[in-house]
């Protein structure tokens, strides 16, 4: 039986487990069921680079089901779209959050046919903005320094893509929080006192309290792909169309054994359309915090 | 295999592909492969697409109108590509 009922990712969540990140609502039907169950009959795991909390996830897949393995914290089923099997001893609330609000969600989003791209994305004069990366490129920095000027964020980590029936894609909003370093959170003289440590014993901190949420979902303007800053300028170029496709394959956020056949022929397709409608930029990293600043009062006054 | 005049070919199934900007993008997804094709073999490509199949005589009478080229350059230039549209599965012979 459900306790809890949230939603994020635009789905109407029914939840045996606590979530307290997630926004509370009352609903007679969901789209998805999250429960404890005991999973067993496991077809054979493969490894992916799926990594958190110092843990390799392992994938496996058959007929209308996808399974995220994160022993020994906790084992995944995603069924048909609608049903998150959650198999664990765990009962830390913030360790289950982190696991669940994860790729474990992003199989589901997978299922129900959204593109999903590893980024963070924040929703600029009713504009999405997406920034992706390789770990470590500054996706979630980006993001604190826009929400600390009270830009409003839709995602972080993972950004959920809707295309309609006329091939417009729009950004659907995750839950409200960033997941940040101790660096950046320095470095943007963030006050501890609005941000939790993320689990017992991580040096990254979250910031949910406070930050400003957009609930509804924003047409996609513009998609970044950031990487380490070069030399003291921050260099913008836009990429050619026909690299869009292939550049945004690279921020697959899920295991690649997804992405065979029909489900590639898809995410291609989806892709395309993105690469049609939406300029893709590289940039190199702001180099300092007043130059990335400089780089979100240009945003907030030119988009 | 050896292409003649009399060759016809058709683009595989199991392929997606796309106009983006100038370049034809193809993705074989059996097979996980992609490929970006240049301005003629784009063109080639929108005729096996628009004709489903073609004989490599009509692929040369369609180049031909559609470019300023030497008729002998583009049947050596028409079957090295086929010729490697074939060895990558892009596209097939047919009967």
């Amino acid at each position: 039986m459900s306790k809890f009922y949230y939603t994020a990712y635009g789905l109407r969540i029914g939840s045996e487990i606590s979530l307290p990140l997630l926004k509370e609502i009352q609903t007679d039907t969901v789209d998805l069921t999250v429960k404890f169950g005991n999973i067993s009959e496991i077809p054979p795991l493969a490894p992916t680079k799926i990594h958190r909390a110092g843990l390799d996830a392992q994938f496996a897949q058959s007929d209308g089901r996808l399974w995220l393995d994160w022993s020994p914290i906790a084992c995944f089923m995603a069924a048909n779209g609608n049903e998150l099997i959650v198999d664990t001893n765990q009962t830390d609330v913030k360790i289950l959050s982190l696991f669940i609000l994860s790729e474990a969600l992003g199989l589901i989003l997978f299922q129900n046919g959204y593109l999903l791209l590893h980024g963070s994305a924040i929703q600029l004069n009713n504009k999405g903005v997406v920034f992706v990366g390789e770990p470590g490129a500054g996706k979630s920095t980006t993001v604190a320094a826009f929400a600390q000027k009270g830009v409003s964020i839709i995602s972080d980590d993972m950004v959920c893509i809707r295309i309609d029936e006329m091939g417009k894609p729009s950004l659907i909003p995750a839950f409200p929080q960033i997941k940040i370093w101790e660096k950046s959170v320095e470095g943007l003289q963030l006050s501890k006192n609005d941000l939790n440590v993320l689990r017992t014993g991580s040096t990254k901190f979250s910031w949910h309290e406070s930050v400003s949420f957009e609930e509804a979902a924003v047409p996609l303007e513009q998609i970044f792909i950031l990487s380490p800053p070069k030399g003291e300028n921050t260099e913008i170029s836009q990429l050619d169309k026909s690299e869009g496709p292939v550049a945004l394959l690279s921020y697959f956020p899920l295991p690649d054994l997804l992405l065979r056949g029909g489900q590639l022929k898809d995410h291609f397709e989806k892709s395309v359309t993105i690469a049609q409608t939406t300029p893709i930029f590289r940039m190199s990293r702001p180099a300092d915090f007043a130059k990335l600043y400089a780089f979100v009062d240009y945003m907030k006054t030119t988009i | 295999m050896i292409i003649s005049p009399s060759t016809r070919v058709q683009i595989v199934s199991g392929q997606s592909s796309s106009v983006l900007g100038k370049e034809t993008i193809v993705l074989n997804y059996e097979l996980g492969n992609y490929y970006e094709l240049n301005e003629i073999g784009g063109f080639i490509w929108s005729l096996l697409q628009v004709n489903k199949i073609m004989s490599v005589q009509e692929l040369q009478e369609g180049i031909l109108n559609e470019f300023e080229v030497e008729e002998s350059v583009c049947h050596n230039e028409l079957k090295l590509f086929l010729e490697s549209m074939l060895n990558e599965k892009l596209i097939e012979a047919t009967a």
